[in-house]
């Protein structure tokens, strides 16, 4: 029979493929691609961050040139300004390479937070896109009804109506397709790791 | 800058000095080469965006095997980060033409015996029979893997009388 304490030591003399001298990669180009990736994350962030300021800027100056706008102008240009606010944080805290950044935690801790932030990524998209999406529609709307105001009743409803169900469709179609790819994901990932914590806890509740 | 070369200078002796237990671990955790090259750099990347963060309260050593083995947990969702983003220049499948599927030095069958029962092993058993065969203490790997050190022994127990069950007669 294979004694498994006799393997220690050939266990730990195994080496990394290309551990030899000749075939040894050189860190520093390790540390370029890392740097590259965190470059590229940071380059979008900024991209997107500069998109919405400047969206930002549109709608306030519209206000401003618009000259005596109504509440529900104010209203409107408010939500889609927090909106907008809230969309870049979430984008840079999202792509920020430190968000699983109890990595140097204890593994069951490590689980206990992994858990508990799929099953909020969960709830976002179940609960809070589709709230965000009404807010947008009818952020617009607000804006809308001074903007056309001087246009015939019949005219307003269609352009009201349009809008709402291009933008709803839009939002509802894209939120089905990526609720579908995260249930796919997220389900399965939260299974495996309430297994693992399963696994650990099994054997606590044994040890006492 | 000054800041950026010391966290580059921390990198490399890292990853001189911690490679191979790494890669062992990333080993014992995941059977696919692709896979396991995958999540070895999955690991560098993690350590390297942590590495600032060390604060020497615990051994590195046992801060590399944390942050491995929690990588490795989360490696199903994660798995396709860097090729989403960017995938590394280096090419570790590329580092040797002839390169075998096991890490270099391993001659012996009975360390791929071993491997492959590992390998049938609940996720959380790899990793604790990794850490074992590391030659962690029970202390450490309660450590590593936030149980108390009582039951790491029980664990280690089971995980050992199981992997003799799935070894073959010699």
């Amino acid at each position: 029979m294979m004694n498994i304490d006799d393997l220690k030591s050939d266990w730990k003399s195994q080496q990394k493929p290309g551990s030899s001298a000749k075939q040894e990669v050189d860190p520093t180009s390790l540390l370029n691609s890392f740097e590259n990736v965190q470059h590229k994350t940071k380059k979008e962030n900024i991209i997107l961050s500069i998109t919405l300021s400047l969206t930002i800027a549109f709608l306030w100056g519209m206000v401003y040139f618009l000259g005596n706008t109504s509440w529900w102008v104010y209203t409107g240009v408010i939500i889609m300004t927090v909106e907008m606010i809230a969309t870049a944080a979430f984008a840079w805290y999202r792509n920020s390479l430190k968000k699983w950044g109890n990595v140097q935690s204890d593994s069951y801790n490590h689980i206990l937070a992994a858990i508990k932030k799929l099953k909020y990524r969960k709830f976002l998209m179940i609960y809070v896109l589709p709230v965000y999406a009404i807010l947008l529609i009818t952020g617009i709307n607000l804006v809308y009804i001074d903007v056309i105001g001087d246009m015939s009743l019949i005219l307003r409803w269609v352009i009201h109506l349009g809008v709402s169900v291009l933008m709803g469709g839009f939002f509802f179609y894209e939120l089905n397709r990526r609720l579908k790819k995260e249930r796919r994901e997220i389900d399965p990932m939260i299974e495996e790791l309430q297994a693992i914590k399963k696994g650990l806890e099994k054997e606590k509740q044994q040890d006492y | 800058m000054k800041s950026n070369q010391s966290k580059s200078d921390q990198f490399k002796s890292l990853y001189k000095n911690h490679k191979d237990k790494i890669y062992r671990l990333c080993y014992g955790y995941l059977h696919d080469k692709a896979e396991i090259d995958d999540l070895f750099q999955q690991v560098l990347l993690n350590i390297w965006e942590n590495i600032e963060s060390f604060r020497g309260e615990a051994q590195l050593s046992t801060w590399v095997y944390r942050v491995t083995v929690n990588t490795a947990i989360m490696y199903s969702k994660k798995h396709r980060k860097l090729r989403d983003v960017e995938r590394p220049e280096v090419d570790f499948s590329l580092a040797s033409d002839q390169e075998p599927e096991e890490p270099d030095s391993d001659p012996l069958p009975a360390l791929r015996v071993l491997h492959e029962c590992i390998h049938k092993l609940e996720k959380q058993d790899r990793i604790i029979i990794s850490l074992y065969l590391e030659d962690l203490s029970y202390a450490e790997i309660a450590k590593v893997v936030g149980i108390s050190v009582n039951y790491v022994g029980v664990k280690i127990n089971r995980i050992k009388n199981e992997l003799q069950q799935l070894m073959p007669e010699q």
